[in-house]
């Protein structure tokens, strides 16, 4: 199993430790719910190191993006960061990730840790000649700091306001004493303030030790999980998969449909299949991935959970999941245990920044 | 951690005995591994049940937990304040986090439960 640059420092805070995506990962250092209201009520870092970097760079590289994704053109600004996919032919997601144009002939796409190598396949066979793909994540470590505080601690790292830094933008080459970092972007996974630091492994580490001497508080994977249910964010292997398009995920504000990228001709012709819903339960219960949902008024098996939990911020226990049939007012039943439990449809997200 | 006066299982509940009824909770190390408890699916009173059969459920916010009853008998009562705190598990296992009472239908079976030196051994061992 892949070890981050930080392992070390996450055993030394007696994190209970788990495999993701290949990586050995801390799950929680403390309690997974008091990492996850400090996240909303203060600040908390996660290390996502873990995560996946692909440069793609030369003459073609913004045609061969434009292939690759269906991702807005004009958001590929230089400075800017844009939410999108790698899509089959069949429209299905084979990842999701984030875009961070440099400039038209380089970009930097963060990919889920789990599915690097079949990104990088991919994205190889897919591109334009002349084409450059390559590999950085040995090179790269990130650092994300979540909640309303890390403005704050933007302030005292970088001497500037985070107001200046918009909202999925990012500015490179930033430095903090004597850290450097690659780039430093608006964005998050928790539906808080944030923002996300990309460095080389070394500097990572010393950023590391900072941030716990300005008092953030170090956040596994358990609160990464809840406080993006409750942001009502997907997460690639339970919303997405291969067999899911960005249509049937609710997601289709990331598609430029209107011009032409690999998966863009499924997307029209494919009828959906099924609906990505969030709902809270009206009876007691955990809901939990793969539990079957039902239409409670005649027992329809319709569907099923991809993710639940227990909401803190909201008290009541939330999940998604997809639905075949489609109606706000419908009354759910969720198969927690050979037990039919009430449950509602709920706008997402179910948690919203104040 | 471990109370010397209760009686335990391999599968990490605890159980005090008082005048034919048993009080039944799970361990301080049991609650450690699950976790925040954020949810417990009590038995209903009243109900009959064998030794060793699930009776309620605890949720974690990482996973679900049957909880077994150490021994055959009534459930009698159960903690109605795990409704609205669960956590109280986590905060005090041995005390407000018990989980039902069991009226026992055959003391014999007490002789087969863990004593505090058996868990322990059972716990620091793996």
């Amino acid at each position: 199993m892949k070890k981050t640059p930080l392992y070390e420092k996450h055993l030394e805070l007696k994190a209970k430790m788990i495999e993701f995506g290949g990586w050995e990962m801390p799950l929680q250092y403390s309690s997974i719910l008091e990492e996850h209201l400090s996240v909303r009520n203060n600040v908390g870092m996660f290390d996502i190191s873990h995560m996946g970097e692909i440069e793609i760079y030369g003459d073609k590289a913004k045609e061969s993006i434009l292939r690759l994704t269906p991702v807005h053109e004009k958001k590929l600004i230089p400075g800017k960061a844009s939410y999108s996919f790698l899509l089959n032919e069949k429209g299905g997601i084979i990842d999701d990730l984030i875009i961070y144009t440099f400039s038209s002939e380089r970009f930097i796409l963060v990919v889920n840790a789990g599915n690097l190598e079949k990104d990088l396949n991919w994205i190889k066979e897919q591109v334009y000649p002349k084409t450059e793909v390559k590999n950085l994540s040995d090179d790269i470590s990130a650092l994300s700091i979540q909640g309303p505080a890390s403005e704050e601690i933007f302030k005292i790292l970088f001497r500037s306001d985070l107001s200046d830094l918009k909202y999925y933008s990012f500015e490179k080459d930033l430095r903090y004493n004597n850290v450097e970092f690659l780039f430093v972007s608006r964005t998050g996974y928790t539906g808080e303030l944030g923002f996300e630091i990309y460095a080389r492994p070394e500097e990572i580490l010393k950023l590391w030790d900072i941030l716990l001497r300005l008092n953030v508080k170090p956040c596994g994977l358990g609160a990464r999980d809840g406080l993006r249910l409750e942001a009502g964010m997907p997460l690639y292997g339970h919303e997405l998969n291969e067999n899911i398009t960005p249509l049937e995920a609710n997601l289709e504000r990331f598609v430029d449909i209107e011009r032409s990228f690999i998966g863009r001709e499924a997307l029209i012709q494919r009828e959906r299949e099924k609906h990505l819903i969030g709902f809270k339960m009206l009876d007691k219960g955990v809901p939990r991935e793969g539990q079957k949902i039902f239409i409670l008024k005649n027992k329809e098996e319709v569907g099923y959970v991809t993710s639940g939990g227990y909401s803190p911020c909201l008290n009541e226990y939330i999940g998604m999941g997809y639905v075949k049939l489609y109606d706000k007012e419908t009354e759910l039943g969720i198969d927690i245990r050979d037990k039919i439990k009430r449950a509602v449809i709920t706008a997402l997200p179910f948690y919203k920044r104040r | 951690m471990i109370p010397k006066e209760l009686k335990y299982t391999k599968e990490h509940e605890w159980i005090r005995i008082e005048n034919g009824v048993g009080t039944v909770g799970i361990t301080h190390y049991a609650q450690e591994q699950l976790g925040d408890i954020v949810f417990v699916e009590l038995p209903s009173t009243g109900r009959d049940v064998g030794k060793m059969e699930t009776v309620a459920v605890v949720e974690s916010v990482k996973a679900a937990s049957d909880i077994y009853t150490p021994v055959s008998g009534k459930i009698i009562e159960v903690n109605e304040e795990l409704n609205s705190s669960p956590n109280l598990i986590n905060e005090d296992p041995y005390g407000k986090g018990w989980i039902f009472k069991i009226k026992l239908s055959d003391p014999r079976e007490i002789k087969e439960l863990l004593s505090a030196e058996e868990y322990e051994k059972l716990i620091t061992e793996g």
